[in-house]
């Protein structure tokens, strides 16, 4: 009698592994598309977070609100003989 | 015939058997270079399989910010986009549309030479403009040099890149300095804390599909990117914008060269506010050296009489009596040949305290003080002040000064040096000597950046004047910013002001003599018996017309102050207003702001007689006799009323236009000659 090499749970088992094998690592590339994906999205928010840092750093800056004050509000410094002071330590 | 088939056989099996040979050996051969490949490994094809499917990517860190010491941002980091080019790549390109170059040229606004050189270089990159603004993209698209909406002519790609900010302007740019177009920091703060600031490049290896899009991250790259550290000033940016604006006011006032204004806590040694003229603004690029040095560390001078408080501590430390008198020698003496007089004639001072020599700004008294005290007094604490030395802060570019050799001291070197002259001192060394009076004798390490574990907070401060003499020194500086004192323009109400004046000579490079025209009027003072305790040093390098720091650095003095005071709520002694009803304050709020004048009082004013108001409501004054007096004397008959008055020669009061007894009006011009 012919002695049997290959039986069919074991070429069963080489094809299920070899399937999961593939599918896992399709996986893991999909899942690193994805990954990437929102790296980008996080990258592009940072972005826009440090745009908006930059323009309230701007806009809160000494020059632009004096600048408004006087254009604006025709606000100017003080002279020292308006500055009063109303309470003291002394 | 049968012999002849089966020798036709033999041949047949015979060559089959050599073919299956050859097949045998060449599927041998395949399979030993199989084997070779897959188990022992060839360096050539790893390589060129890393080539092909890793890529080494390259993470810049962000640069560190620089803020100020509540947070507020002085350096910031945006991305921006610059242009660049294959050379190689887009000759064939250029030939095929010849415009492409005129077209580059006019959207970047760069010339057909420049960017053909900059395109002619045999290589495979090349900068074609880097930071390119909003506009620059816009005429890219205007110049059809976009494809799509997104790419660009083969050959030419934009690249991100970071972009340093500086979102308040020039406000501290002289600390803060700037960085080249790669990021590095090339001056100021930028240069100094770089290595902070700038990170660590790292790069990682990742695995790309055919698209070159990365598809394992084989290691955390975040977990190796080293991040710029950020600087924390203890800049006060609020106030140095104040303080930079009032000193931008007097500078052109005064037409001065330079100016430089210093605040520093004498307690912490910690600069808040640190104001230099000229200035620049960091966002723009190619601005010239002499704006951008900060001239406070970098600038030495010979500090003048602004030395004679220091040179009277180092006398009473030494155990010089207190009630010990110098005689002021009428005005003049010679030492070594070499005449030193008081710097107006008609000073001809007699016996002198040392309140006196500070008050009345003695270049005798100061003279005959160090000549007594002698080198074994004065050179120990000059070295104690630690003058001759940077004062270690850091800050990239400082000098040291210059002290004279301690073997070549004369008898005519210590006089100079009692009045100032002689020795050669940055804006910085002076503050730190003076905050050492205010703060109870110690001599603290100036400080620009706040750090958790800085060599600062491990060494101790050490006493250089026991705190009855800072006290004498007080009391004496107070008088100098009294009614009759050198600098009562930096008189401040409400406040014991406490300061000295000095207007230095400066020597002509030419002549290799004291110039007559050029001098750097300082003033160093500070509020006494208020918290927090701050020293502030003024100074205008060659003020033109009224030179004199009791004119120019003293009212440059008080306007600092009054900016500082408000910023930091420095409480004053005046009262009366806290306890009038509120009613009071306004009217006087509303005087203030209506700049009601009143009404002149029929009486000798300083010397003016008033004679009447005039319809467009300016006053007319009587021209007093002024032939005699000083420049300064002058200048507190005429002070306050607006005159422009300007002087010619040294000395007395020769000749004056309008002449004594001719009205003159507010804001009229005065003419004075002046005469040795």
């Amino acid at each position: 009698m012919k002695k049997k090499v290959f039986s069919i749970p074991l070429l069963f088992t080489v094809f299920l592994l070899a399937g999961v094998s593939v599918w896992l690592r399709l996986f893991v590339v999909k899942t690193t598309y994805e990954i990437n994906q929102v790296n980008r999205m996080l990258s592009n928010a940072e972005k826009d977070l440090e745009q908006v840092k930059l323009k309230i750093a701007e806009l809160k800056s000494p020059a632009h609100l004096q600048k408004l004050a006087r254009e604006k509000f025709e606000l100017y410094p003080p002279s020292s003989k308006q500055l009063v002071q109303l309470s003291s330590d002394r | 015939m049968k012999k002849k088939k089966s020798e036709s056989n033999s041949i047949f099996i015979h060559r089959a058997r050599v073919l299956l040979v050859l097949v045998a050996l060449m599927g041998v051969g395949i399979l030993y270079r199989s084997f070779q490949i897959q188990v022992i490994g060839d360096s050539r094809l790893k390589k060129m399989s890393q080539q092909q499917f890793h890529s080494k990517i390259l993470l810049r860190p962000k640069r560190g910010l620089i803020l100020d010491r509540h947070g507020v941002p002085l350096a910031v980091n945006t991305e921006i986009q610059s242009l660049a080019a294959n050379p190689k790549e887009i000759q064939s390109l250029l030939k095929e549309k010849k415009g492409i170059l005129n077209r580059l040229s006019r959207a970047l606004r760069i010339s057909k030479k420049r960017l053909q050189r900059k395109i002619s270089k045999k290589r495979e990159f090349a900068w074609i403009k880097r930071h390119l603004t909003k506009r620059d993209i816009k005429a890219l698209h205007r110049e059809k040099l976009f494809q799509s909406e997104n790419e660009l002519q083969d050959g030419f790609w934009l690249v991100k890149e970071n972009k340093r900010v500086y979102p308040q302007g020039s406000t501290a740019s002289n600390v803060i300095g700037f960085v080249n177009v790669d990021s590095a920091g090339l001056e100021g703060v930028e240069l100094w804390k770089d290595n902070d600031l700038k990170g660590q490049v790292s790069t990682f290896v990742a695995t790309r599909d055919a698209l070159g899009r990365p598809t394992f991250i084989q290691e955390s790259a975040e977990n190796y990117l080293k991040q710029g550290k950020s600087v924390h000033l203890t800049l006060d940016s609020t106030l140095q914008y104040s303080v930079e604006q009032i000193l931008t006011t007097h500078v052109e006032k005064t037409k001065s060269v330079a100016g430089i204004v210093i605040v520093m806590d004498a307690t912490s040694g910690e600069i808040l506010t640190l104001a230099t003229k000229p200035s620049f603004n960091p966002n723009r690029r190619g601005q010239a050296a002499g704006r951008r040095r900060n001239r406070a560390f970098t600038d030495g001078f010979e500090p003048g009489s602004t030395m004679k408080p220091l040179l009277v501590a180092s006398a009473l430390q030494s155990g010089w009596p207190k009630d010990k008198k110098i005689w002021g020698e009428k005005g003049s003496f010679e030492v070594q040949g070499k005449r030193i007089s008081e710097a107006e004639t008609h000073e001809k001072f007699e016996w002198l305290t040392l309140k006196d020599v500070i008050r009345l700004s003695s270049n005798v008294g100061a003279a005959k003080l160090g000549l007594e005290i002698g080198k074994e007094a004065f050179l120990p604490s000059l070295e104690e002040l630690e003058f001759g030395e940077t004062t270690e802060v850091g800050f990239p570019g400082e000098i040291s000064g210059w002290l004279p050799d301690r073997d070549r001291w004369k008898p005519l070197t210590l006089a100079n040096l009692g009045f100032g002259q002689g020795l050669f001192v940055t804006p910085i060394q002076m503050v730190r000597s003076y905050a050492s009076i205010i703060n109870g004798g110690w001599l603290i390490r100036p400080s620009l950046i706040i750090e958790k574990e800085s060599k600062k907070l491990r060494e101790r401060p050490k006493r250089v004047f026991s705190r009855g003499v800072t006290e004498y020194i007080l009391d004496a500086m107070e008088s100098v910013v009294g009614p009759d004192g050198t600098g009562k323009n930096a008189f401040v109400s409400g406040y014991r002001i406490a300061g000295k004046t000095a207007t230095a000579q400066v020597v002509d490079p030419t002549t290799r003599r004291y110039s007559k025209s050029r001098y750097i009027s300082s003033f160093i003072g500070f509020a006494r018996h208020v918290n927090p305790k701050l020293v502030i040093m003024t100074l205008l390098d060659y003020p033109k017309g009224i030179y004199y720091s009791s004119e120019t650095a003293a009212p440059l003095f008080k306007d600092v102050f009054l900016a500082v005071a408000s910023r930091f709520g420095i409480p004053h002694f005046d009262n009366t207003l806290a306890q009038k009803p509120l009613e009071s304050v306004s009217d006087r709020i509303q005087m203030s702001q209506s700049s009601a004048k009143e009404t002149p009082k029929r009486e000798i004013q300083n010397g003016l007689v008033w004679i009447e108001e005039k319809t467009e409501g300016t006053q007319s004054w009587k021209m007093p006799d002024l032939r005699g007096l000083s420049a300064r004397e002058v200048l507190s008959i005429l002070e306050g009323h607006e005159f422009k008055v300007s002087f010619r020669g040294f000395g007395v009061v020769e000749k004056q236009t309008p002449q004594a007894g001719m009205s003159i009006n507010d804001g009229q011009a005065v003419e004075i000659r002046l005469s040795e």
